[in-house]
């Protein structure tokens, strides 16, 4: 049975929310970049609220891979 | 090479503030007053500026801290146990301290310390050492800091701004005649244009400088205040020159055969009069008595020779000759208040002349549409940073809600800057001040090392840094190395704070696409499609004949739209330097800047219309149809720019306007042969005034379009991820 817990550096304890949300957002940057270059993003009626669900998406998918919370 | 005229100014001031600075923590830990920071904040707001400036910024803190207490005082009394009702009166009180300090630029800085200051005092509670406790003692605290600062500046160094007055006005003065000398020369075919725009940009630059030191040195000098209303007048009279001028060189312009006008006496004889009138206010500012014998030289259309000129350059003419009045009458009463001013006449009421109460003005406050958004960007942060705080609490606590509603109130006024930007400076600080944290303040054993340690902390900010960076730096320095008696060392808050500061400045980024600050492209479009929106409302709007009702609505939604062309192209010129170079590079920012002058030409234009259009009855006049098909063709032109996506407007509206004033002038030649035995002198005057008008604004618009072509609008429209 999986138990949660905290992530530790050293003797810095953080949650894995945490973990997995810098994760997120990372991805969603990258995914975003790679949508404005190839002008994929004009297909999007709001970019910003997209970014924003691309973000929870990663940090879902990263913290169920990855980081369990 | 340094100039070190300026490095020694900012040497002592750096020592005033720095002393002053480690003063007040020293009277503040002494006497046992809670978080001497406070008073440290006084000290630091007030000091940028020298003498007067500093005192009445002063006032303005304590009176907006006093406001502060009270409305924070009353919050927490009606909301102490109500979260939501606590949270709506907050943000709807720091929401509307936001527009005032927004939209009231004398009062400014008493609205941003009344909003933020109630952040503090409702943000301590309802216990007996909380908000009254608070509110007491921030009251005391910048009390403080203010009457330790003007101590130090007043004995130390003293800067003030007796005087200034006089040179500021000197300055712009000299400006004001070497400006008219070259009109003259224009009119006389022997100028150009070209010096004249450097000179009207240092007209605007020192007549701001003048308004500057008129509130300045009204605090420190007993007998400027006392004068203080003819001085107000004084100084409206002088920001109505410049209009006058830009008219005056819009109807100059327009004229294609500028050479081919005669001088005559009557010309030579004004810019005489107007030089002469000149050089008495300069006369009047040094103490010389009055000299000048007051004459009016009437300016009119028998000054030229226009036997070879066309209709519209007849109507070009007449609004030359309207302004030459105008300007006239300004100068006459500018001369009149400076002898009142100067003590050589008596005090009384000045008669303003007729030529000047035909302008139009706008009477009816409206709303400001960057402001409100900015005040909704305050509420809302202040909203989202108080449910963060009571139902998520991550680190940082209650400064989500404080610290929200401060930075909101701050970057409200600058809705351009993203706020992300922010995140590697601020922690850059942050890890200096950590080091002084942890490493320095626990060595020290007395207030005397302590105040050394505050003392060179703020010099080196004061001098080595200044603007933003300065600003960032005070505010780590006085939020991170907290001072108490007795002092403790908290690590843990300490390490929050660099958690904190990024959460922060993302959570006020995803606010600010209130503002579409993170989108200035966007920005300017709207921008771009309101400004012709309001043109096409009010070169539709047909004025209400004398004597006739006129609703409020009609009168605001008038006065909104004029708002509107007056303040939109400034805010266009802002929002496109912020435009990201990374993702639009082929954005040309020259072009963006050219384009917000081209708007500046087009509100000249459109202020000559409208004063036309007041001062005559299109409709009734024997011109109405011609008057009619103009105004109709200038509508559909705007609504094409309003609606900016249809790009084959776009390329065919220059030869579209170009076409139509061909014809235009066709029917003006056939419509003027038809009525001339018809129509009086005064008619034909108002007829010339219009089609001046309308021609102005037409050619406004296709130097606008030959501008607008030139830049990326489809790179700007298109969607994509900032």
């Amino acid at each position: 049975m999986f138990i949660q817990h905290e992530l530790q550096i050293g003797e810095i304890f953080f949650p894995p929310m945490l973990a997995a949300g810098i994760l997120g957002v990372i991805a969603a940057s990258l995914t975003a970049k790679l949508l404005n270059k190839y002008h994929l993003s004009k297909y999007f009626f709001y970019p910003p609220i997209v970014f924003v669900a691309l973000m929870a998406i990663y940090t879902i998918l990263f913290g169920w891979i990855i980081f369990p919370f | 090479m340094r100039d070190p005229t300026i490095n020694k100014t900012k040497f002592k001031e750096a020592i005033k503030i720095s002393l002053a600075f480690a003063l007040v923590y020293g009277i503040a830990l002494k006497i046992n007053w809670i978080s001497p920071s406070w008073a440290g904040w006084s000290v630091i707001a007030i000091a940028a500026l020298p003498g007067g400036q500093s005192l009445q910024k002063g006032l303005l803190r304590i009176w907006g801290t006093l406001l502060a207490c009270l409305i924070g005082i009353i919050i927490i009394s009606q909301a102490a146990q109500e979260r939501w009702l606590f949270m709506i009166l907050t943000a709807t009180w720091v929401s509307f301290c936001g527009y005032k300090m927004l939209s009231e630029k004398k009062l400014s800085y008493f609205w941003f310390v009344a909003g933020y200051v109630t952040l503090v005092i409702s943000a301590a509670g309802p216990s007996s050492v909380g908000g009254f406790y608070i509110a007491v003692f921030r009251t005391i605290e910048t009390i403080l800091g203010i009457v330790i600062y003007t101590l130090v500046a007043v004995f130390i160094w003293p800067l003030s701004n007796l005087g200034s007055i006089r040179r500021t006005l000197t300055e712009l003065i000299s400006t004001q005649k070497s400006l008219f000398l070259q009109v003259d020369k224009i009119l006389l075919g022997k100028g150009s244009i070209e010096p004249i725009q450097k000179l009207r940009q240092l007209q605007v630059k020192q007549m701001g400088e003048f308004s500057k030191s008129l509130a300045d040195e009204g605090v420190e000098n007993y007998k400027v205040r006392e004068l203080m209303p003819l001085w107000e007048q004084f100084d409206n009279l002088n920001k109505r020159l410049p209009k006058s001028i830009d008219r005056l060189l819009g109807g100059i312009e327009d004229l294609s055969k500028l050479d081919s006008l005669y001088c005559k006496p009557g010309i030579a004889s004004y810019f005489n009069e107007l030089n002469a009138r000149f050089t008495e206010m300069s006369n009047l500012l040094s103490g010389k008595p009055p000299s000048l014998k007051l004459k009016i030289p009437q300016v009119n259309l028998d000054s030229f020779d226009r036997s070879k000129l066309s209709h519209f350059d007849n109507a070009a003419l007449t609004i030359i000759i309207l302004e030459l009045n105008k300007i006239e009458a300004i100068s006459h009463d500018m001369v009149k208040l400076a002898r009142e001013i100067a003590g050589f006449e008596n005090a009384g009421q000045i008669i303003e002349n007729q030529n000047l109460k035909n302008e139009v003005s706008n009477p009816v406050k409206v709303l400001d549409i960057e402001y409100l958004k900015g005040a909704i960007y305050i509420g809302l942060a202040t909203v989202f940073g108080f449910i963060i705080w009571f139902y998520i609490n991550p680190p940082g606590h209650s400064s989500w809600y404080i610290m929200g509603g401060v930075f909101a109130l701050i970057f409200s006024g600058v809705p351009q800057l993203k706020t992300l930007k922010l995140i590697i400076p601020f922690l850059i600080a942050m890890i200096l001040a950590s080091l002084i944290y942890t490493f320095v303040l626990p060595k020290l054993t007395s207030f005397y090392e302590l105040g050394a340690l505050l003392f060179l902390c703020m010099f080196a900010i004061q001098y080595y840094l200044q603007g933003a960076a300065s600003l960032v730096f005070t505010i780590i320095i006085l939020q991170l190395v907290v001072i108490n008696n007795p002092q403790t060392f908290d690590a843990s808050a300490l390490l929050n704070s660099f958690v904190f500061i990024p959460l922060f400045f993302v959570y006020l980024y995803g606010v600010s696409y209130i503002t579409n600050a993170p989108r200035p492209e966007k920005a300017l479009l709207k921008l771009v499609s309101r400004y012709f929106n309001s043109s096409q409302y009010l070169i539709a709007f047909q004025p209400e004949k004398p004597g006739g009702l006129s609703s409020y609505s009609s009168r605001y939604r008038r006065a909104f739209h004029l708002y509107e062309l007056q303040t939109l192209p400034a805010k266009i010129k802002a929002w496109g330097k912020a435009v990201d170079k990374d993702l639009f590079p082929n954005t040309d920012f020259d072009e963006i800047n050219e384009l917000g002058n081209s708007l500046d030409v087009f509100n000249v234009r459109m202020e000559i219309l409208l004063e036309a259009k007041n001062n005559s009855d299109e409709d009734d006049s024997v011109f109405s149809e011609l008057l009619g098909d103009w105004r109709k063709q200038l509508v559909n032109i705007f609504d094409c720019w309003d609606n900016l996506p249809e790009e084959k407007i776009k390329t065919n509206t220059s030869e579209f306007v170009q076409n139509g004033l061909t014809v235009l002038e066709n029917k003006v030649k056939t419509v003027l042969v038809k009525n001339e035995k018809t129509i009086s002198e005064e008619e034909a005057l108002q007829f010339y005034h219009l089609i001046g008008g309308y021609r102005g604004v037409t050619e406004a618009t296709l130097y606008f379009i030959n501008v607008a072509d030139k830049l990326a609008w489809k790179d700007w429209q298109e969607e994509r991820f900032q």
